[in-house]
Order: structure tokens, then sequence, then C-alpha cells
């Protein structure tokens, strides 16, 4: 697990709050480009001058592209070698990475390879979309190289996303407004994000960790999957919630990019509506639709979607086991859509049956991105079915705790339906609202783990 | 004025969690005394030289003190193994015993540096009275600005976190206070079970000579070893270093092999073929990282001829 620790994050929030004071309304984003530059620092080192270099040239490559729409394709291969290079020549597995914390971070501040920086392919996303946002004329190239800086490298967003076009983002830096609201709303998401991954994600990691460390197999290996699947739910979107909150203390509303309760979809299409659908509308906008204006006659829809979906899977790595999981997820997707399952009978049965089929598959493609052999994979399925009973004793308060908070965000969700989590307790009553504060917040400084925030999608 | 009502409402939200916490405390049974407490009266026993086995739950679960005790015929020898820790904590808790305890010989598990600190060693450093962030200043002390800043915001928010009374408040209301063996943070851990059927975890004597595995960067941890070489020759205590014999991991053994070969014979326990294929048997695993008891009781039994020197009087 890679850890953010809160201290850190603390001394940023305090740090931006104390600098945004002494800042006049349109300068305040000076501040934030202060802290963010400073922190981002303090994470990953003197890579920041590389990405201020390259941030440098994408501020260029954007007026020679408002004057000649011809270079966009150079500039743009040019600004994806960096993220190429990473992924190719990064040739350990991520998972495993993941796993070992304690070596991965030594290694992260000391890789030996150029381009393996920290947050380089959301810096990477977000150039690409300004810069084909200037060439389809959406936005004029920014001229305060400093403002386009902020918006590439903005600290709640660099390392996971969301991706955001620099129309959207850079208008809100003009205009950071801290409020009494702005505060309450970004705190009561930095409450929930805190519980999701200290609580929910953190723990079911650590079950993950000692499941791996045994030889269950056989049909409980696919628990693995489920709780893997589970994790990186909790996971990310919590990681997100954090930063949306920080970044809402200072008046930014970050995208949103997780559906409340996606984990409940009932089909694969719907699933991916509402998974990192700020990457998902990267690659709809900047990719499957420039591939498929080609196509005039909507022929080849499905295979430019496919396409996509290998696109996807090899941006995580470029490994085999990660070109099985695209194709697997973008045939699952397109026989989705050519057997509609909407047309089934029984509809009320359907959409329950329909959560079931989409857990039991999306376990099974879990359990591949976590596998960097898939011989190892097909063996451990098929094996005699083991489970060690003592991780059960061993691990019965932990599963308990699970269990609980699940149900806890679950209910939540549940009750907000739509709604981001600040507004809908900004629905609800003083008191039910000061409840939950005071209830998340105890649960988190008792059953907590770790002692900081982790994400997942930090490696990609 | 808008100012004004947020303050109130952090200062609301931090006096009604301050208050829970104390509601909490009082209704928590006391303290008893702990088993840090029982490791730290004994470190004090000093009529015979003593020795340390330092390191993580690897060295907890494969250390067996009693076979060394009577072996040696000394009552001072300790696993002080702690649960999470890393070379970091290691070199801490070796610098307070070399400049508080004079033991004759320290053995240190290699392990990565974690710029963490385990909750073990905070709970330990309470009663033993180690004083943690003196102790990381001095080993930091060549490090850069940056390096400095970064171990110490995350050592800092790992003590922070450690300090968080409610969850032992909590557990001692649940009556979950007394440990699992299983979860002892410091000292020898006993483990019948034997969860893992591969020798895959254990280190190969071809890896450990393995001269392709290269680490261009141990900077910081010859910075640490040899502040801590150079306080111990002063104390007149040995350092000997070591190696885990289980990897749940192989890229660990990118930073420790390297370490190890970097380091002169003198200082460092060598295990040789014959000691590798000993001890490599699926029986002796707990799991894919640790040993078992049998495990613990055949390495420690095997370690035993190759750290006898240390024991004898010249």
């Amino acid at each position: 697990m890679i850890e953010f620790n809160l201290l850190l994050i603390l001394l940023y929030v305090l740090s931006s709050l104390a600098l945004l004071s002494f800042f006049s309304k349109e300068n305040k984003w000076k501040a934030l480009l202060t802290t963010s530059l400073l922190f981002y620092y303090i994470l990953a080192g003197s890579k920041l001058f590389l990405l201020v270099f390259i941030a440098y040239i994408i501020y260029l490559f954007g007026f020679v592209i408002q004057r000649n729409h011809s270079k966009t394709k150079v500039a743009i291969f040019a600004i994806l070698i960096p993220l190429v290079i990473a992924k190719v020549t990064n040739t350990s597995f991520h998972f495993e990475d993941y796993i070992t914390k304690d070596v991965w971070l030594f290694e992260w501040f000391k890789w030996s390879s150029l381009f393996q920086i920290i947050g380089l392919s959301y810096f990477t996303f977000n150039s690409i979309s300004y810069l084909i946002d200037i060439k389809r004329k959406y936005i004029k190239p920014e001229k305060n190289f400093f403002l386009l800086l902020l918006y590439l490298i903005y600290f709640p967003a660099i390392f996971s996303g969301p991706l955001h076009r620099a129309k959207y983002l850079i208008k809100q830096f003009e205009i950071i407004s801290i409020s009494d609201t702005s505060i309450s709303k970004g705190t009561r998401l930095i409450l929930f994000g805190l519980f999701k991954n200290m609580v929910i994600a953190q723990r079911i990691f650590s079950l993950i960790n000692n499941l791996l460390s045994t030889d269950i197999s056989g049909f409980y290996y696919l628990v693995l999957g489920l709780l893997f699947f589970l994790y990186l739910y909790s996971n990310f979107s919590s990681f997100v919630d954090l930063f949306q909150g920080i970044s809402q203390i200072f008046g930014i509303q970050l995208k949103d990019n997780f559906r409340n309760r996606v984990y409940f979809s009932n089909s694969r299409q719907e699933f991916w509506k509402g998974w990192h659908i700020t990457l998902n509308e990267w690659f709809r906008d900047y990719f499957f639709f420039v591939i498929a204006k080609y196509d005039k006659k909507r022929k080849y829809t499905d295979l430019f979607l496919f396409i996509t979906f290998i696109l996807i899977a090899l941006w995580h790595e470029v490994i085999f086991t990660l070109l099985v999981w695209g194709v697997l997820n973008g045939s699952w997707i397109i026989l989705e859509k050519k057997f509609d399952l909407k047309k089934l009978p029984y509809a009320k049965f359907r959409k329950s049956a329909g959560y079931l089929y989409h857990l039991f598959f999306s376990s099974i493609l879990a359990l591949i991105f976590i596998s960097s052999d898939l011989n190892f994979l097909v063996q451990k399925l098929f094996d005699a079915s083991f489970f060690p009973q003592e991780i059960l004793e061993n691990e019965l308060m932990n599963i308990i705790i699970i269990s609980c908070s699940f149900l806890i965000m679950d209910y939540h969700y549940s009750k907000a339906g739509n709604t981001r989590f600040d507004n809908y307790l900004q629905d609800k009553s003083f008191l039910n609202r000061w409840f939950i504060y005071i209830k998340l917040a105890i649960i988190i400084l008792i059953f907590g783990a770790g002692t900081g925030v982790d994400n997942y999608y930090i490696l990609f | 004025m808008r100012r004004k009502k947020t303050i109130l409402k952090l200062i609301t939200f931090g006096a009604i969690i301050f208050f829970v916490g104390l509601f909490f405390r009082s209704i928590s049974p006391k303290k008893t005394e702990t088993q840090f407490s029982t490791i730290v009266k004994n470190m004090n026993n000093k009529e015979k030289p003593s020795y340390y086995f330092i390191g993580s739950s690897r060295v907890q679960k494969s250390i067996n003190p009693a076979i060394l005790r009577e072996k040696f015929h000394n009552q001072n020898i300790y696993n002080l193994g702690i649960s999470g820790s890393t070379f970091l904590s290691n070199s801490i808790l070796t610098d307070f015993l070399i400049q508080n305890h004079t033991p004759k010989v320290i053995f240190v598990e290699l392990s990565p540096i974690i710029q963490e600190l385990s909750t073990g060693l905070i709970q330990f450093a309470d009663e033993a009275e180690l004083d943690i962030f003196k102790s990381i200043h001095e080993l930091n002390k060549k490090e850069n600005v940056l390096k400095k800043t970064r171990i110490g915001i995350n050592t800092l928010n790992s003590y922070v976190f450690a300090k968080n009374p409610l969850k032992k408040d909590i557990k001692r209301i649940l009556g979950v206070h007394h440990q699992k063996r299983n979860k002892k943070i410091v000292g020898f851990v006993p483990l019948d079970q034997n969860n893992f059927e591969s020798t895959t975890p254990f280190i190969t004597f071809n890896e450990i000579n393995s001269l392709s595995i290269k680490n261009k960067d141990l900077s910081s941890y010859h910075n640490y070893i040899n502040y801590l070489l150079e306080l111990s020759s002063k104390h007149n205590t040995k350092l000997i270093f070591f190696l885990p014999i289980t990897y749940k991991n192989n890229k660990e053994k990118n930073i420790v092999i390297p370490l190890y070969n970097s380091l002169p014979d003198s200082i460092k326990i060598k295990y040789s073929k014959k000691f590798i294929k000993n001890i490599t048997n699926t029986k002796y695993l707990y799991d894919n990282n640790h040993l078992n008891n049998k495990g613990a009781e055949k390495y420690t039994y095997l370690l035993c001829s190759l750290i006898e020197n240390y024991f004898t009087p010249k």
C-alpha cells in the first residue's frame, strides 16, 4: 500500500489556507500553485522540475496548435512519449509493487527510470485534452503559463484524477472563494473519504493480504476476487472523496469519478458508466470519438470499443495478463450490447440476478487484475477447494468491522441516491447531520487501520 | 463573522470527540502491567552479558531464545523482534540498546527502510524511555533536507496515530486487550500451524551470493550502519547483521542482498549452503513470510553453530 500520511495532507490544507488568506481574490490561485509545487516536491523530489519543463512545452504547443492545427498530432505524440516510456520500461508487476509498500516506497524516490513520475498519467491526459480542446476551438491557449501549470499539477487532482478539462478547472481557479459552506461541504467529504479508506478499504486489504499468505484455492479463491473488487472501489473512490473534499474547502469543485453504489451494477455497461467516470469520458472524447468519426456507416463501432478497452487495460500496465483483462472487458461489454439484457423478461428478477451476475464476473476479472501469471490463476481456481480456517478465527473481528462499515456506507449511498455525500448531508437536519459527523469520526478513530490514506490507482 | 462560525463549528466538533474519548477512558478498565514492562525489567538484569536479536515479525517467529539460553547457559538472550519493524525501527532500537544497556552483541535483521515507525516500537519506547526522535535525528544526520523532511513528517504521523488512546480504551472495554499469541507485538511468537505448501519464500544460497542483484543507492543504509558501528565500538558492543530467511516478496531481496554483500564478513552472519538446505522445507512455514514453531526450532538450532563464537569468551 502506498500511503499519503494524514499529517502531510493536513499540512497541505493548513498551509494552503494560510497562504490563500494573503492573496487577493483574483490572485488566490497563486497560493494553490505554490503549495501544489511545494508538496509535490516533498513527495516526488526533483521529478517536479521535469514536470514543470514538460508543462512549459505544452504551454508552447498550445499556441502552435492554435496557429496550425496540423501540428496537433505531433504535439500529442511528443507529450505521450514520457508516459509510453514509463509504461513500457516498468517491468515490475503493479500488484506486487503495491503490496510491498516498503520496497516500493523506497524506490519511489529513487526510480532509475527517468519518467517513472508519480501522477504522470493524469498530467499527460489533462495535457492532451487541453491541446485537443484548443484544436477543436473549445478553448484558447492559456496565456498565463503558471495558471496552466496549476491546472496540470493541482495537488488534489494530480495523483489519481479526477480528470478535468482545462476550461472547467481554470475558470474555478480564477474565482477561488473560501466560505463556511465550502469548508463544511469539504470536511464532510474528507470525513467520508477517511472512513471509506481507513476503515473499509485498508481493512479489506489486510484481509486480502492475509488470505494471499495462505494456500487458499479452488472456489474460495473467488472470494479474493470479490474482496479485491470491493477494495478497489472503496479505496479509489475514498481517495477521490478526500481530495474532492480538500478542493471543496478552497471552493473548487472537482468532478465526480464514481456513481454511488456502483458496486451494485446489474450489467457491465451500467458499471462502466459509473466507474472512473472521468477517465472513461476522456477515452470516449479523445480516443473513441476521434477514430469513430472515420467510420461514418457505424460498421466498426464494436471494434473501436474493443480497442478502447484494450488501451485502458494497457494504460494500467503493459503486460499480457492485463491485455487479457482488457480483451475480456471489451468482449463482455460488446456481448452485453448484442444480447440486450434489458429485453429479458421478469424485470425485478432480472435486476436482482443482474447484481449477482455482475459481481460474479467482476470477481473473476478482479482476480486477473491481481495475478501476474495466468497459469497461476487458472491453477489456483481449479485446485481442490481449500479455505484456511484459522483466517476466520484470526480475522473475525476484522470481517465484522468491514461488514458493518460497508453497510453504513451503503446505507448512506442508498439514501443519497445520485447526490454527492456533502450535498446529501446538507439536506439533513442539524442534529442528524452532526450525529453522522460524530459517528464517522468515532468509527475512524477506533477502527481506522493504518496511518494515512492510500490509493491503488496511484500506481498507474 | 463567517470565519468565526466555521471556527466555532470545528471547536464544537473537536470538543465532542474529546468528551466521547474521555467517557470511554473513564469506563475502560485500568491498565495492567504489559509485556513491555517485563521485557524492560529483564533487560536491566546485568549479571551476565546480554545478547539481543532485533528485527521484524520474521525475527519474532524464527528465533527461539529459550533454545539459545539453554545452549549458551545464559539467561540474558532476548528476542526483541517487533511486529512491523523495519530497518529504521531496528536501528532506533539498536541505538537505544547500545547507549543504555551496553549488550555484548546485538544481532540486527537487514530489511528495507520504511519511513514509518511500528506501533510496537512506539509502545515499547514509552516504557523503556527510548527517545525515538532523538535517535531518528542522529541516524539521519547525513541525509539531505528533503529526506529529513519526509522522514520527519512520516515518523511524526505514525507516532501521533500510535498515541490514539481511543483504540486502546475500546479494546480494554471489549476485553480484547489481551493479545492473541500470534499478534504479540514484541518477542518470540511460536506458531503451530503450517499454512503454506511451497518453499518459494526461502532465500536460496545462490541468491545470497548473487552479485547480479545490484542496488546503487544504499547510502541511507550505510549511513545508519556506520553510525551504529561507530557507536557500538565506543560502548564495546558487537553488532552483527543477518538476512531474513523468508521473503514474502522477491523485490525485498533487491535491497537486502546487495546491502548484505556490501558489509564485511566480520559483521554479518553467513549462511552456509547446508544451512539453507536444512531449513528449506515447507513444514517449517507458518505462511509465506514466517516460520512456524517447528521452523523456529530448526532455524535457532542451525543458527547456534554460526553464532557460537560470540557467546564463548575469547
